[in-house]
């Protein structure tokens, strides 16, 4: 029954590769897109010249993200940084005063 | 533009040669794409328009296998977008076909993934693509089966299977298993990782399979 399902799989397999290739030989549909794309790269670049509008989006939102989470962590680390310091100095000022009786004997 | 030279793949269709119209040897760049790219380097601009029109036949028919036909112009649209805010990166070791098929690829990858992003609702299929499908298993000749896979329910078969995949599943697939890319061809269209792909292109297969397993079992029930 495994052994019928997995010929049928293939079966059915070979036949949407069969219509995948049946609809690309099909296809000849060529659009003409040029005055609309030429009309799109002359208003947003203006004289600034490609290589600024080459950031595209997915791109800006990847280095956003990269940047605000190194900052995320430069700051995480400061803080516990100082935090510890502040820590450790007030356990050895604490400790001083322990020692040192108010009115010594 | 395929030369030829290319190895036959092995696809899930059997062997067949690669896509004509996609090519994936890297020739060099053409003398007139060269000057067309010195002299838009230079601040010509409207020199774009001459290079679409040199290679929108090519994006279109990549585009028009990959998105629904009332799409095709305004990805193809969008390819050619990238491609001039991206020329500063092209290196002239690939031809500009070459390099517009990596586009056309990434950028209709990108389509579908805003798709999924708007959890676009998968049609059911119907009864007549059930009839369809018995008619798949049956034993046929070669003539009958060419018919078979011509008619409409076909395509509408092959979309509904295409929509249950991932965009990334999906993506390669149609590259490795449809259109016959080897892995290394496939993940520099993608710009991924050659290991990225092969795993990709397994799972790909297997979650395709197990949908067809699905409906197979479905149907003759």
């Amino acid at each position: 029954m495994i052994l019928k399902d997995k010929e049928q799989i293939d079966t059915l397999e070979r036949a949407l590769a069969g219509a995948y290739r049946a609809g690309s030989d099909r296809m000849v549909h060529t659009v003409d897109v040029t005055q609309r794309v030429m009309r799109n790269i002359r208003r947003p670049t203006g004289d600034r010249g490609w290589w600024t509008a080459s950031v595209l989006p997915d791109e800006l939102v990847w280095r956003t993200a990269t940047v605000a989470a190194a900052a995320v962590l430069i700051i995480t680390v400061l803080t516990v940084g100082i935090a510890q310091t502040g820590a450790g100095e007030n356990w050895l000022l604490a400790e001083e005063f322990e020692a040192t009786p108010l009115f010594a004997e | 533009m395929n030369n030829g030279s290319v190895a036959v793949p092995v696809t899930m269709l059997g062997t067949h040669p690669l896509m004509a119209d996609e090519p994936m040897t890297e020739h060099d760049v053409a003398p007139e794409d060269r000057e067309l790219l010195r002299r838009i380097g230079q601040g010509e601009t409207e020199r774009f328009a001459d290079l679409i029109r040199r290679h929108q036949r090519h994006v279109s028919r990549i585009v028009a296998r990959r998105v629904p036909a009332d799409q095709v112009d305004e990805v193809v649209h969008d390819v050619f977008v990238r491609a001039y805010f991206g020329l500063a990166r092209f290196s002239d070791q690939v031809s500009l076909d070459h390099w517009l098929a990596g586009i056309a690829v990434r950028t209709c990858y990108d389509f579908w993934r805003a798709r999924k992003r708007e959890a676009m609702p998968v049609s059911a299929l119907t009864d007549e693509h059930h009839r369809w499908i018995e008619q798949a298993l049956a034993p046929k000749s070669d003539d009958a089966f060419h018919e078979h896979v011509r008619s409409r329910e076909a395509a509408e078969v092959l979309e509904w299977a295409l929509a249950h995949l991932s965009p990334e599943n999906r993506a390669v697939l149609t590259l490795v298993h449809l259109d016959g890319y080897s892995v290394r061809e496939a993940a520099k269209l993608l710009g991924w990782s050659a290991v990225n792909v092969k795993v990709r292109a397994h799972r790909a297969r297997q979650a395709l399979r197990r949908l067809l397993g699905g409906i197979t079992q479905g149907s003759t029930s």
